[in-house]
């Protein structure tokens, strides 16, 4: 009877986490795919040099529906590229967020998933019922004086734009 | 890569600055800290406590005078202490040195990217004052006796924009 209840708690308790798990969407750099020539045609011109390397990561909200797009260059590609066991630093463009339409919603801090040094993970949150998630956490790992540290961007519905918290 | 000429190090007061930061890099503790605190003692106050970074930069905001960039580069070429540094909230935060001398151009180190197998020059784009800094991070650019500059340490023009500077007030 003991062991009966406890595993009918349980199954109780793991149903309701379950039906209550809000929908969140980590950003997995192995499923970005290469832009395509539209996709690159949405992005600044200082991206040129960065076309070749560049990825776009869909953006899965509930039901798998492809919300945003996130599109970055891909340092690891960049750098692999270049000749020689040494190569220049460069200031790579930050990854930048478009809806399926191809509309510009918004800049990450960082191109992702690395703009090295820093490594930066994305996750995408509260879709509250709407068409786009309303929060992005990102999680920086920073070897320099600035360190490991928290960002949120937020969804802003009067310039329809994501924008860094407290800014 | 000339350095700008900073008028020449000649007080004495330039020199116990010097000497101060390089007796604090030798010492090698690793700790941002510590090395700055070694610095305030040996110019400011024997007795001054030990604070660490986030500390630290919670006791200059309140009691020491916040002085810009260029300013602290002046006063360090006088013989003066000037901290440098950033609160990480949730983290550790640096502190650093303003070391006297010319400026000089920040990066010129170089660093390996694992993941694109490669070793990245950092190459400078703008002069800053030199900086004792040490850390017990990977970081190169966070570790100078005055080989560095201000800039290092944080690597980036956009970690560099939250770093502030104090001096004793007088």
């Amino acid at each position: 009877m003991g062991t009966m209840y406890k595993i009918c708690a349980i199954l109780a308790l793991a149903f309701t986490l379950n039906a209550e798990a809000p929908h969140s969407f980590k950003v997995n750099a192995s499923q970005c795919r290469t832009a395509t020539p539209g996709e690159i045609k949405w992005l600044p011109v200082e991206w040129a040099p960065f076309s070749a390397f560049t990825r776009a990561c869909p953006v899965l909200g509930p039901g798998k529906r492809k919300d945003l797009l996130l599109i970055t260059p891909s340092a690891e590609n960049y750098y692999k590229h270049q000749p020689g066991t040494q190569a220049n630093a460069v200031k790579l463009p930050a990854a930048r967020l478009y809806l399926p339409g191809g509309r510009f919603c918004g800049t990450l801090p960082y191109a992702f998933p690395d703009d090295p040094p820093l490594e930066m993970s994305v996750r995408f949150s509260e879709w509250r019922g709407g068409s786009v998630p309303t929060k992005i956490d990102l999680e920086i790992s920073d070897p320099t004086a600035s360190g490991d540290r928290r960002m949120v961007m937020l969804w802003d519905p009067a310039t329809q734009m994501y924008q860094e918290k407290n800014k | 890569m000339t350095p700008i000429m900073a008028p020449e190090a000649t007080t004495t007061a330039t020199a116990a600055l010097k000497k101060a930061c390089d007796e604090a890099y030798l010492k090698g503790t690793g700790s941002c800290s510590n090395a700055v605190w070694e610095v305030i003692k040996a110019m400011n106050n024997a007795q001054e406590p030990y604070r660490v970074a986030n500390v630290l930069m919670d006791h200059m905001s309140a009691n020491w005078k916040s002085v810009e960039l260029e300013e602290g580069y002046n006063l360090a070429n006088q013989g003066i202490v000037v901290v440098g540094g950033t609160k990480v909230e949730q983290g550790n935060g640096h502190v650093i040195v303003i070391y006297p001398g010319a400026k000089k151009l920040n990066g010129g180190y170089m660093y390996f990217y694992k993941k694109g197998n490669k070793d990245l020059m950092l190459n400078g784009t703008k002069l800053y004052p030199l900086c004792l800094s040490t850390s017990m991070g990977k970081w190169p650019g966070a570790n100078s006796s005055g080989d560095k500059t201000v800039w290092d340490p944080w690597g980036s023009d956009k970690g560099f924009e939250g770093v502030k500077f104090f001096t004793p007030k007088a």
